[in-house]
């Protein structure tokens, strides 16, 4: 029980972070990263409220497909925010 | 500047609106101590072979939610997918596949490990699909799990292995077209079973109603097969799968490929 | 018990909708249209996962299970058992669709965006007001 409650309030307080990060930084490609980062917490944050159903679709479309489909584009566009 | 202003004094509102609907309760008291009627209602019924017309015999009440008591809403959510993934097809109008142009991947032995772990891939997204009514997992989630093997092999075998191993963007559309339409026949055979032998039945009936007979299987050999939501699951397998390595195919096109599309396409 | 998990659960909230204003104000005020999917993208799971909360519950005496049933019932009871621990099934349903529906919906719009970097040269959203530009269509 105390190992959930920790999990939580870990997993919140950093994807936070991770959600700030991306909308504030300058480089698209490390936001690209932080947004991969914050999809790990929130599946993390899916499995302690009990919806595995949820976390299995959420892992691949937020730490693979989605980052790989961004780098693509910003590979084809361009890199750096002005 | 003031337009900042506005938007940071807008956020706030809105935080501190929902903070204040969260301490009032107006989303009752979080986290509540009994069920939904609705849920309890779904839950209760996932598994029940005690009140066999309402029942779908799936143990997983997510699937049976998904694909028996919310049917029609999820296929038309299929249309939706099928809709969006038309729309990128529309977008880069005119790519031609050029095999040859040359693609390294990485290093030999990261092409190895990667091989063994694409084959674990695709033997968890099979069995989430087939366990799907089991077990946690569904078409959705295997078919999203499918296409990371396509993702992966695009990055380190390169996009020209791909087209080597056969994986075409006009065989990917015919499949999923074909599992669309597959899914559309399964939800309207009911009816027309019904049709043939006159008698009563509903759009993605899965068992048996009061004044309805028509059941799709619900066991296989001493195991729940829950009828239609497993047909179901596999078949929105392929249909994902097939949308999503699909717009990934056509992401990951080089230069030469996309030139004639991106000058407005067209013949 | 419950009031550490009560603690828990009102922090996570929290974090979706101040990870919701976050989203929302990188949508109204970044110029890039590409910071701008980033944040649409972040928007929309926040408000997934927040749906998934609503659906959390707890129990008088155990954690509460997957809206999965473990085996196979034997008596009626056991469903009632299953009840009275499960949460909430149907957000999950609706969220799980949702999930695989916006990753297509955000290629269609990442597409969107590669067509106006070859029609204008740059993602930024002020590049149709720009003087230099002139028409070609």
């Amino acid at each position: 029980m105390f190992l959930t409650v920790i999990v939580v309030l870990a997993a919140s307080f950093i994807s936070v972070i991770a959600a700030y990060m991306a909308v504030a930084e300058k480089d698209l490609l490390t936001a690209t990263v932080y947004m991969a980062l914050l999809g790990v917490f929130y599946t993390l944050i899916y499995y302690v409220l009990m919806a595995p159903d949820v976390a299995l679709a959420y892992i691949p479309v937020s730490s693979a497909l989605l980052p790989l489909t961004l780098i693509v584009v910003l590979k084809k566009t361009e890199r750096y925010e002005k | 500047m003031r337009k900042n202003i506005a938007v940071a004094v807008s956020l706030g509102t809105l935080a501190l609106t929902l903070g204040m609907v969260l301490h009032l309760g107006g989303l009752g008291v979080l986290p509540p101590r009994i069920l939904r009627n609705l849920a309890q209602v779904v839950a209760a019924n996932a598994y029940n072979p005690w009140n066999e017309t309402l029942t779908s015999y799936s143990l997983n009440a997510v699937a049976a939610a998904i694909w028996d008591y919310r049917g029609i809403d999820t296929i038309f959510e299929t249309a939706v997918l099928f809709a969006a993934v038309t729309g990128v097809t529309a977008l880069f109008r005119g790519t031609v596949e050029k095999v040859g142009l040359g693609g390294r991947g990485m290093l030999f032995t990261l092409k190895t490990s990667t091989k063994i772990a694409l084959l674990l891939i695709a033997l968890v997204s099979v069995s989430l699909a087939l366990h799907g009514h089991l077990t946690p997992g569904g078409g959705f989630q295997a078919g999203s799990v499918f296409a990371v093997i396509v993702a992966l092999s695009i990055t380190v075998f390169s996009i020209e292995a791909l087209y080597n191993a056969g994986l075409r963007t006009k065989s990917l559309m015919k499949a999923r077209l074909v599992a669309l339409a597959l899914i559309l026949f399964i939800a309207l055979l009911p009816l027309a079973a019904s049709l043939a032998i006159n008698g009563v039945a509903y759009i993605a009936q899965n068992q048996a109603k009061e004044d309805s007979a028509f059941a799709m299987p619900a066991a296989f050999l001493n195991t729940p097969l829950a009828g239609s939501v497993f047909i179901f699951n596999v078949l929105e397998l392929v249909a994902v799968a097939a949308s999503l390595s699909y717009v990934l195919i056509l992401f990951a096109m080089r230069k030469e490929e996309l030139e004639h599309a991106l000058k407005g396409g067209g013949k | 018990m419950n009031d550490l998990l009560s603690l828990a659960f009102t922090t996570a909230i929290t974090a979706f909708v101040i990870n919701i204003a976050i989203a929302s104000y990188g949508v109204f005020t970044k110029t890039s249209l590409l910071k701008k999917a980033i944040s649409i993208i972040i928007f929309s799971d926040s408000i997934s996962i927040l749906a998934i909360a609503i659906g959390f519950r707890t129990t008088e005496t155990q954690y509460p299970s997957p809206p999965v049933l473990g085996e196979k019932p034997r008596t009626p009871s056991d469903v009632e058992a299953f009840v009275e621990v499960s949460v909430d099934p149907l957000p999950q349903a609706f969220v799980i669709t949702a999930i695989v529906i916006g990753l297509a919906a955000i290629t269609l719009l990442l597409g969107l965006i590669i067509l106006y970097y070859r029609h204008f040269g740059t993602t930024d959203i002020r590049a149709p007001l720009d003087e230099e530009y002139e028409e070609v269509i």
